[in-house]
């Protein structure tokens, strides 16, 4: 139960930090970039969203200031901060390497071994 | 990196906490209002737009609450509401409270005060310049401390001696002259000091310079140092001190600096005046031992290396100098720790002592908390029946109690601030230049360390077993509450640690007691009842004639005597107990020992003394006569001794007649034929056998000071005016100092002894009661708790004796194997305070069987008041009480 949820957890972040490096979004718009960029198949529930904005502001990966939004309102927006963007990168390279083995072991036939 | 923006932002939203809240409120509102417009847009109603978005976003409260999560706040957040619901229950208990608090501050405040006092003493770095590397040396003859170092000893050393920066000696007695000049006349205290003894130190002077080495020469200007405290008096102001001309014996001195008031060294000293080799005490011989020496190593040079290259010197002396330095050596110990030797002990066995008060206070508070944990029992299973963890529900125990500890710390911060005022007072613990201020920062940080180590060492156990609980009984047991076993033998076992804590406490405390009984005592081959002391100084200039002095202090006898309530009067050079040592190589004239080998040779205290000292000390006059008018000038030397001497060197035979060898510093040994014997007195100190004494003829050896005593038939301290009066009489600018009754001279010498026996009975005399307290309160809980058992016994025919026979034996159990633990204990630790004992042994049984029997009583009367109201119990009552 637990791993599974640290893995969501942290599947979560990546996205997160992914959706803000392509520019500067308030929380509603992390949500609405990532079902875009995910062509809607991912199921996030909205609220959690933000824990994990916040967890990411704390450990200074992303930052924030309050902004106006298109339709004219105070909304708070993240932006991908130095060390966001190196973890981002780490992250992908390591997701790439988790994929790419886990991939190769899911090919394997038996006439491999 | 990351932890330290981690801080930051944490530190940041602990601070700005409204406006966290406000935002994330913003920041919700935000989104489902975006959201229910998205969803408008799309067609959907705006009611059900807004239903929509707020169920699609999932619980907002609970999403908050993760988002305060995620910033680290959670633990924080938890906090305060445990402490909040912590005072709520500790308001709503005022009683417990009330006596936790007090309890426990008792034991804070006893805490706190003596580590300031330790901190102050021991701790603390001296106030100089890397006081790490300074060292005190002091002489040891045969490996026994002496402590004094002779001069020419000291130069030697200096000049051979390459691992210090500095090398300094200092004379540590104050010294006494007389100042004068427009002013009135008035008396100061001085030493001498090697000419870079506060550069050595480390400390700079407020004005003006310190001494130059060509002031530590023989023949140069005479100058002086003076504290600005003293300047401040003299002057008016310490600015114009510097280059000032100051009247000293009427000699002048040109002052040369000021030392800030903060320093303090040895004693506090008006001015110093430079040693210069080959002057005054500077130039006695090898055998005169009368200066300290501070040393300062230099950087990388370590103590023991030092040490290795000035054994190296003593040797080398050793053999150059046989019969001055065979078996004497130099010892180097840290400054701070030399300095602090004498007080140390005390201070540790207090420090100790006043710790076990302090445990025997958390045992208490722990087992009133135990006690309540029961009644609380049904509270904390709801607690937990809700989903509080058993961790939570620690915490917030332990939160808690530390909350109480925290409170009784307050408390005891300033019951500590008001003892801090009296121990030093009362104890003399500390120079008087270093009486603590205040509470400082590591005080006050020990005290709150302190505290919160209270809280959890007693909140432990309670917060354990009240989370503990087992969910299904408690809650089915409903209101009753009921006990377990368990919980009742944990605070028995406590009692059992409180008895036998207090027992150890107060055989300690019985037995420095009457240690000090026995010293306070000590017969000191005198009779110091009805004694008044005092001292006069002549000025070398007003009376240079021997004759004059001589003349003087013989008018003045003769009229003091003539006093109304007077019987008798004695001038001596220096009184008992209050001017102690000077000793001086002594033989028997006609049996030189072999080589003149004098460092073996036996050393004997001397004084000078008039006519009638003898008569007015009551010391017996065993064989021979007192000093005459006829010892004086040009009449053979004469000498009287006391009876230790008499038997040292002339053992079997009649001493009368014989003559004696004095090494007097000078170039030849002086010699004195023996015309009476007198009793030994202790003249050092009351704790100390009497040292072998000559005493010589004040006509023979008229020196400008003399000390007397005065045998009156009343309270002494009623003639002081006559006395004062008289002396002016005699001579106008001649003042009479330090007039005090020998009772009180005795009273003061012993006042460390007494404080350390007093404050320890205090605090044994707290644990006793807290003990007796902790006794009480686990019977009268149990009797209570028993209520239905009792019931039953008395119903079933019981009587009132055999109840109280049943909680009497219940109590007396416990307090009976605290005993027996606390005597075994007590036996092992005494023994540490055995270099504290006078004249008792560590083990003393006198003193054990006492303790024990207070101890037994005592507990006895803790049992007795639970026990009678067991038997008070009213069967019907008792039963129908379920």
């Amino acid at each position: 139960m637990d791993k599974q949820m640290d893995l969501m957890q942290g599947t979560l972040d990546m996205l997160i930090l992914k959706a803000v490096s392509l520019g500067p979004l308030h929380g509603y718009g992390v949500l609405l970039r990532i079902q875009q960029i995910s062509d809607e198949r991912l199921e996030i529930q909205q609220g959690s969203l933000y824990p994990a904005l916040y967890r990411l502001e704390h450990q200074g990966l992303i930052s924030s200031e309050w902004g106006e939004s298109d339709n004219k309102r105070r909304a708070k927006f993240y932006r991908l901060t130095a060390p966001g963007r190196r973890r981002l990168q780490t992250e992908t390279e390591k997701w790439n390497r988790m994929a790419s083995l886990i991939a190769s072991i899911l090919r394997t036939t038996p006439e491999e071994i | 990196m990351k932890l330290f923006a981690q801080i930051r932002s944490w530190l940041k939203w602990v601070v700005n906490r409204q406006q966290l809240e406000t935002g994330m409120e913003a920041e919700v509102r935000f989104h489902l209002e975006s959201y229910a417009e998205d969803l408008v847009r799309s067609g959907v109603p705006r009611p059900e737009a807004m239903r929509r978005a707020r169920l699609e976003f999932g619980g907002i409260e609970s999403h908050k609450d993760a988002m305060r999560a995620s910033l680290g706040l959670r633990l924080w957040d938890e906090l305060g509401a445990d402490l909040r619901y912590g005072a709520r229950q500790l308001r709503r208990n005022p009683g417990f409270t009330a006596v936790a608090v007090l309890t426990l501050a008792l034991g804070i405040g006893g805490n706190t005060a003596m580590f300031s006092i330790i901190h102050e003493v021991l701790l603390k770095p001296l106030p100089f310049r890397d006081p790490a590397r300074l060292v005190f040396a002091r002489c040891t003859f045969g490996g026994e401390i002496n402590p004094w170092v002779s001069a020419p000893d000291y130069y030697d050393y200096r000049e051979q001696a390459n691992d210090f920066e500095g090398f300094s000696a200092v004379f540590p007695f104050p010294l006494k002259t007389t100042v004068t000049g427009d002013t009135e006349p008035e008396r100061n205290t001085f030493t001498y000091v090697a000419h870079d003894l506060f550069q050595t130190l480390g400390v700079a002077p407020a004005a003006g310079r310190w001494f130059t080495p060509e002031e530590g020469r023989l023949g140069s200007p005479d100058v002086v140092m003076v504290s600005e405290r003293f300047a401040q008096r003299r002057f008016g102001d310490s600015r114009k001190a510097v280059g000032a001309t100051l009247i000293m014996d009427g000699k002048p001195y040109e002052v040369v600096g000021l030392m800030p008031t903060t320093f303090h060294f040895l004693d506090d000293f008006d001015a110093w005046m430079p040693m210069r080799r080959g002057e005054n005490m500077a130039g006695a011989t090898r055998q005169s031992h009368n200066w300290v020496i501070v040393g300062r190593l230099k950087p990388g040079v370590t103590r023991e290396g030092a040490q290795r290259q000035v054994d190296v010197i003593s040797k080398r002396l050793e053999r150059q100098y046989p019969a001055s330095n065979t078996n004497k050596a130099l010892q180097l110990d840290p400054l701070q720790a030399a300095l602090a030797e004498q007080q140390r002990p005390q201070l540790l066995v207090l420090m100790a002592a006043v710790g076990l008060v302090l445990l025997i206070a958390c045992a208490n508070v722990a087992g009133l908390l135990l006690a309540r944990g029961s009644v609380r029992r049904l509270e904390l299973a709801m607690r937990a029946a809700l989903g509080a963890s058993r961790v939570r529900i620690t915490r917030q125990l332990l939160v808690e109690s530390v909350t109480l500890a925290l409170l009784s710390g307050v408390l005891g911060m300033a019951i500590a601030f008001w003892l801090n005022r009296l121990l030093p007072l009362a104890t003399g613990l500390g120079d008087p230049g270093s009486v603590p201020k205040g509470l400082d920062w590591p005080v006050l940080l020990f005290a709150l360390a302190l505290s919160v180590l209270t809280g959890v060492l007693f909140g432990v156990a309670p917060a354990l077993r009240g989370s503990s609980s087992h969910l299904i009984q408690d809650i089915a047991a409903g209101v009753r509450t009921t006990d377990t076993k368990t919980r009742v033998s944990l605070r028995s076992v406590l009692v059992v640690g409180q008895v036998a804590v207090s027992l150890m406490l107060l055989v300690g405390a019985g037995l420095l007691i009457r240690g000090f009984v026995h010293l306070a005592r000590t017969n000191p081959g005198f009779d110091v009842q009805h004694l008044l002391t005092g001292e006069i100084q002549l000025l070398e200039t007003q009376y240079p004639n021997r004759n004059q002095r001589i003349q003087f202090f013989d008018g003045l006898s003769e009229d003091l005597a003539a006093i109304h309530g007077v019987k008798a009067v004695g001038f001596i050079s220096q009184l008992p107990i209050r001017d102690p040592w000077n000793n001086n190589t002594v033989w028997d004239a006609d049996h030189p020992p072999e080589n003149l080998k004098l460092a073996g040779a036996p050393s004997a205290d001397q004084r000078i003394v008039l006519p009638g000292y003898f008569d007015a000390l009551h010391i017996p006059l065993t064989i021979g006569r007192d000093f005459e008018k006829s010892d004086r000038k040009n009449a053979p030397l004469t000498i009287v001794i006391n009876g230790k001497m008499a038997r040292t060197l002339f053992p079997g035979l009649n001493p009368l007649g014989r003559r004696v060898s004095v090494d007097m510093g000078g170039p030849q040994p002086t010699t004195f034929e023996v015309v009476g014997v007198v009793g030994d007195a202790h003249i050092d100190s009351v704790g100390d056998s009497a040292p072998m004494t000559i005493y010589l003829s004040y006509y023979q050896f008229p020196d400008t000071t003399l000390r007397f005593a005065i045998r009156t038939a009343q309270d002494p301290e009623l003639i002081t005016q006559s006395v004062r009066r008289l002396v002016l009489a005699h001579d106008r600018t001649v003042p009479v100092e330090n007039l005090v009754s020998m009772e009180k001279l005795i009273g003061d010498s012993l006042a460390p002894q007494r404080t350390t026996s007093v404050t320890l009975a205090l605090f044994a005399t707290v644990a006793l009661m807290l003990a007796c307290i902790g006794l009480y309160g686990v019977l009268a809980y149990s009797v209570s708790q028993r209520t239905h058992e009792i019931g039953v016994r008395m119903a079933l025919g019981a009587n009132r004796r055999e109840v109280l026979r049943l909680v009497l034996k219940q109590g007396m159990t416990l307090a009976l194997a605290g005993m027996a633990v606390g005597m075994v204990a007590a036996f092992g630790l005494t023994r540490l305070l055995k270099n504290m004992l006078f004249d008792v042994a560590p083990n003393d049984p006198a003193t054990f069987v006492a303790v024990s029997g207070l101890l037994t009583l005592v507990a006895a009367l803790a049992c007795a008041i639970p026990a009678r109201r067991a038997t008070k119990v009213d069967p019907m009552v008792a039963l129908r009480h379920e």
